[in-house]
């Protein structure tokens, strides 16, 4: 176990991390002390600086001042005055005295010069080593200071000029010049004034020559001489300076400290500064360290001791001497040792006691094994036996070898693994034998003969193993001669379901030709559909009639087909049959109208089945193009309305005349009839007879006509209570006469009701007419089943017909009897026989002369009888 | 035109018999001297609107019932009654239609233009008289014409 670093102990670190931060604190402080103090001292020397520098100025120009006032002086001396005024050339005498007098008052002033406005030198006095540059006067009666100059590169001096005026004309000039030289006991004047530790330098404010008034220097730089104020600058040495030019004069004067000399207070702090600091950081970290020393030792103490735990010795305490946080440590730390060496004691006793029982368990478990073992060999169900792999004489055999194989154990103990063979099976066991492989393994399938003879065919399982060091085999034999041949016969079935599926296969085959020769040789376009409403087949005449090949078509949806207006309706009726199952075109045939390719439009006829098919719903639509039929049904509408209109004119113009006949006839009989013998009323009443004939003729053939135009209102109708209805009107028509009419019950059916009720009026009609000679007239009306429809009759015993003309029954105008036998315009039944054929059914009649008369007919729709 | 002031049956009929036969049924029920005939629909309207002597406009006499058949030489029927029922003047005069058949699609048109009832004319005499005279008492005496 690892013990603690020392290097990242607490020990260590409590006092470095105080020392860090004394040591961050203390550099701040010292730092912003020491800052504060530079400061201050630039302050101060700032403000000596300037103080020192416009004093120096002052004095400058006082001194300057007067050396202009002595040159002016002179210039308007009249003795230099008339000199100039004569060209030189007299009063020279005077001149040079007055000259002299100036050079003499001023030990700095080197020489004395009188110049003419030519610019030539009249006279002079002084130092010869000095002479004036050649200039032009002054422009004012003012005198003038020139710049610093430098003669021999070691005189350093100025000149100061002042203009000779005659009469208001400037004649010359006077010139002096100057030495700037400084006594030692001026100089100490000036230091006393400004300060030891500061330098004066002076100098022409637009360069050199410079001087420390004791020898000459180049310029001080530019930039204090530009800046107003205290500036740092180099001049050798780091400086701290201020510049001022100094008045009436080119020149400037500049005050320096040594920079250093003035930060020196500030050094001297920071020093001090710095040892204090440290100081402080020595003792907090010793203070620090001593601290955490005593709190780690006791630590360390209880870490020994907790790793000495952790490492087997329970006995391991620790000193607990003080009562604080450290002593309740120690204190606890014991406790827990403590009760640690408790629970380790325990638990190990527990260890030992599992121990002992798990090995008498063991010893337990041993025993049971052998016996079970015995148990699995002698009581399992199936033969087993050991066997000498050398001898391959038997071992022992378990009891279901000695029931299934009919040897004794005894004889089975006498025998060897050959005498359960046949023999012609034997040499090839034999040769089996030498590749046998060690352990357990499938010796396969072996023919087994029993006791008795019988053969069998066994499936052996062979475990090679070794007993109190002996090599034995066991094997283990199941008979498997039943499970073979059920194996054989489902072979044999399996081949036979094999032949017929093929054979179906065949059929189905032959079939789908069979639809398709009939599919293709069909004049509708026939299309098949998946669920997705997906064209899956299309046969020639779908080609044909939508100009598409049947490749093109196959794959797309069957909306290509149709207009784009009827697509939507197409998806939503597809998707709601196959959500809801409910057909709104499936299983029907409907008008609809299909798209070439072209873009044509056709109308259509749609028959839509569907079969159900592991993929979902097949759709198979037959298409037929009813173009024509259409056509035709137009043409025929046409023809209609004019029919119609025909007929209406015929009706009017017919019955006016008809009714002016019949009209006056009648008045012939009413006014005239006393006048009139009877054989005239006779032929007058033939002819009331016949217009209203003729009036019934055109109504009965109006009312057949609009049959044929009127428009089916369908509904289901109820055919035994319309039937009694209709029969209890035509009952009271026949007024006294008996005529039983019996109404069986009769199934319902779909049609016009107002259509139906004008045929069975017919019917009914018809019958009690035809019956009226009979003394007891029967009518029956009923219904039977034929096949899938139903069939209605209207059965009476009346005059009946020859049955050669049955077939003219249903003609309009057509009448099998004489009109003085049963009247009538032969209308009726032909429009029984139109209401009957618009509702798609079949009216037909049975009857012979003189034996009644029954007529039938159907209604598709009608529920089965 | 001294009687005009009594027409209470305005008849418009082309044919002849036919309106003496409608004029011999009024008879019996006594109807036929309140009856003025008109021959065609441009008679009709004239005598409605038109500027003769015996105008509606001029002598302010209205019948009491007017019996128009609809098959009528220059202005039919169904425009002459158009115009009878579009006039605030005329519109609330009883407008009997004669027809020769029940079957005649101008009756659905009779009616939406405002014709009260309608008479088929059959062949049958009798029948006739029969309706036509029911129809004429029925407006004259039973009926009272919105005031």
């Amino acid at each position: 176990m690892a013990r603690l670093s020392w290097h990242w102990s607490i020990e260590r670190k409590v006092p470095l991390f105080v020392s860090a931060v004394l040591v961050a604190v203390g550099i701040v402080l010292s730092g912003a002390a020491y800052e504060e103090a530079r400061r201050a001292a630039r302050l101060i020397a700032s403000a000596r600086l300037e103080r020192a520098t416009a004093e120096l100025a002052d004095l400058f120009q006082r001194s300057t001042t007067q050396r202009r006032t002595e040159t002016a002086t002179l210039a308007a001396d009249p003795a230099v005055r008339a000199l100039v005024a004569s060209g030189g050339r007299r009063g020279q005498a005077p001149a040079l005295q007055a000259l002299r007098r100036v050079a003499a008052e001023n030990a700095p002033t080197a020489a004395v010069e009188v110049w003419d406005a030519s610019g030539h030198r009249l006279l002079r006095s002084g130092d010869s080593a000095l002479t004036a540059a050649a200039a032009p006067p002054p422009g004012s009666d003012s005198a003038q200071v020139g710049p610093l100059r430098l003669a021999r590169d070691t005189v350093l001096h100025y000149e100061v000029r002042a203009r000779v005026v005659d009469h208001g004309q400037a004649l010359g000039q006077v010139v002096q010049l100057r030495r700037i030289a400084m006594s030692p006991q001026a100089r100490q004047t000036i230091s006393g004034l400004i300060g030891g530790d500061i330098t004066l330098l002076l100098g022409n404010a637009g360069g050199d020559p410079w001087t420390d008034l004791g020898i000459v220097l180049p310029a001080p730089p530019p930039e204090v001489r530009a800046a107003r104020g205290t500036t740092e600058y180099r001049r050798g040495e780091p400086k701290l300076g201020a510049a001022t030019p100094v008045r009436g004069t080119p020149w400037m004067l500049v005050v320096e400290f040594s920079r250093d000399q003035v930060f020196s207070p500030a050094e001297a702090f920071l020093e001090r500064m710095a040892l204090i600091a440290s100081a402080v950081v020595l003792l907090g970290a010793l203070a620090a360290w001593s601290v955490s020393r005593r709190i780690t030792t006791p630590l360390r103490q209880l870490s020994v001791a907790a790793e000495a735990i952790a490492g087997g010795d329970l006995t391991q305490r620790v000193e607990a001497p003080t009562r604080d946080e450290l002593g309740r440590l120690a204190h606890s730390f014991n406790a827990m040792a403590e009760q640690v060496g408790r629970a380790h004691h325990d638990l190990e006793a527990q260890v030992a006691e599992r121990t002992r029982e798990l090995e008498s368990a063991t010893r337990q478990l041993e025993q049971t094994s052998e016996e079970r073992y015995r148990t699995l060999f002698e009581q399992n169900p199936l033969p087993m036996w050991l066997y000498d792999p050398a001898t391959l004489a038997f071992l022992d055999v378990n009891e279901a070898a000695v029931r299934h194989y009919g040897y004794s154990r005894g004889e089975f103990l006498g025998m060897t693994l050959k005498d359960i063979r046949p023999p012609d099976d034997v040499p090839r066991f034999l040769a089996s034998l030498g590749t046998a492989p060690s352990g357990l393994y499938e010796a396969g399938v072996w023919t087994h003969q029993k006791k008795d003879g019988t053969i069998i065919q066994a499936e052996v399982t062979r475990h090679s193993l070794r007993i109190q060091g002996r090599a034995v085999s066991l094997a283990l034999a199941q008979d498997v001669t039943a499970r073979l041949a059920a194996e054989a016969a489902l072979q044999r079935m399996n081949a036979e379901l094999e032949a017929r599926v093929q054979e179906r296969t065949h059929a189905l085959a032959s079939s789908e030709e069979r639809f398709r020769a009939l599919s293709e040789t069909a004049n509708d376009a026939i299309f098949s559909a998946d669920h997705r409403g997906v064209i899956v087949y299309a046969n020639q005449a779908a080609e044909r009639i939508f100009g598409y090949p049947a490749t093109m078509m196959v794959g797309q949806p069957l909306t290509l087909i149709m207009p784009a207006r009827l697509r939507d309706a197409h998806r939503a009726g597809l998707a709601r049959y196959l959500s809801t199952g409910e057909a709104r075109v499936v299983g029907r045939t409907v008008e609809l109208v299909g798209q070439r390719r072209d873009g044509s439009e056709f109308p259509v006829e749609l028959s839509l089945a569907s079969r159900t098919t592991p993929a979902g719903p097949l759709f198979i639509g037959i298409i037929r193009d009813i173009t024509e039929r259409k056509r035709i049904e137009q043409a025929l509408r046409e023809t209609n309305a004019e029919l119609e209109s025909f007929s209406y004119s015929v009706s009017h113009d017919l019955r006016a005349p008809l009714r002016a006949i019949h009209g006056f006839a009648r008045i012939l009989v009413e006014d005239h009839g006393g006048g009139l013998d009877p054989e005239a009323r006779r032929v007058l009443g033939v002819i009331d007879d016949n217009t209203k004939r003729m009036g019934q003729l055109i109504d009965d053939l109006l009312a057949f006509s609009r049959l044929g135009r009127q428009e089916l209102d369908t509904a289901r109708v109820d055919m035994t209570e319309l039937v009694r209805s209709v029969a209890d009107g035509v009952r009271r028509g026949e007024g006294d006469r008996t005529l039983d009419i019996v109404v069986d019950p009769l199934p319902p059916a779909r049609g016009d009701r107002g259509l139906l009720r004008q045929a069975l009026t017919n019917l009914l009609q018809n019958a009690a007419k035809f019956t009226r000679r009979r003394a007891a007239a029967h009518v029956a009306v009923g219904a039977r089943a034929d096949g899938t429809e139903t069939v209605y009759y209207v059965k009476d015993n009346g005059a009946g017909f020859d049955p050669r003309y049955a077939d003219k029954l249903f003609g309009v105008f057509q009448r099998l009897h004489r009109l003085d036998e049963f009247e009538g315009t032969g209308v009726g039944l032909a429009i029984v026989q139109r209401i009957i054929h618009r509702h798609g059914g079949r009216v037909w009649a049975e009857g012979k002369l003189g034996g009644g008369a029954t007529f039938f007919f159907t209604l598709p729709g009608a529920t089965r009888a | 035109m001294t009687h005009s002031q009594e027409v209470e049956i305005l008849l418009v009929e082309d044919n002849p018999q036919d309106a003496e036969l409608t004029l011999r049924a009024l008879k019996q029920r006594n109807l036929a001297n309140q009856v003025f005939t008109c021959h065609d629909g441009a008679e009709a309207l004239e005598f409605f609107f038109g500027d003769v002597p015996h105008g509606l406009r001029e002598i302010g006499v209205v019948p009491k019932v007017v019996l128009l058949d609809l098959k009528l030489p220059k202005v039919d029927g169904l425009e002459v009654l158009r115009r009878l029922k579009e006039d605030e003047r005329t519109k609330k005069i009883p407008v009997v239609v004669l027809t020769s058949s029940r079957e005649e699609p101008d009756i659905a048109r009779a009616y939406r233009l405002g014709a009260n009832s309608y008479i088929v004319k059959p062949v049958d005499f009798e029948a006739f008289a029969r309706a036509v005279s029911d129809v004429g008492l029925y407006w004259l005496l039973l009926n009272h014409p919105p005031q």
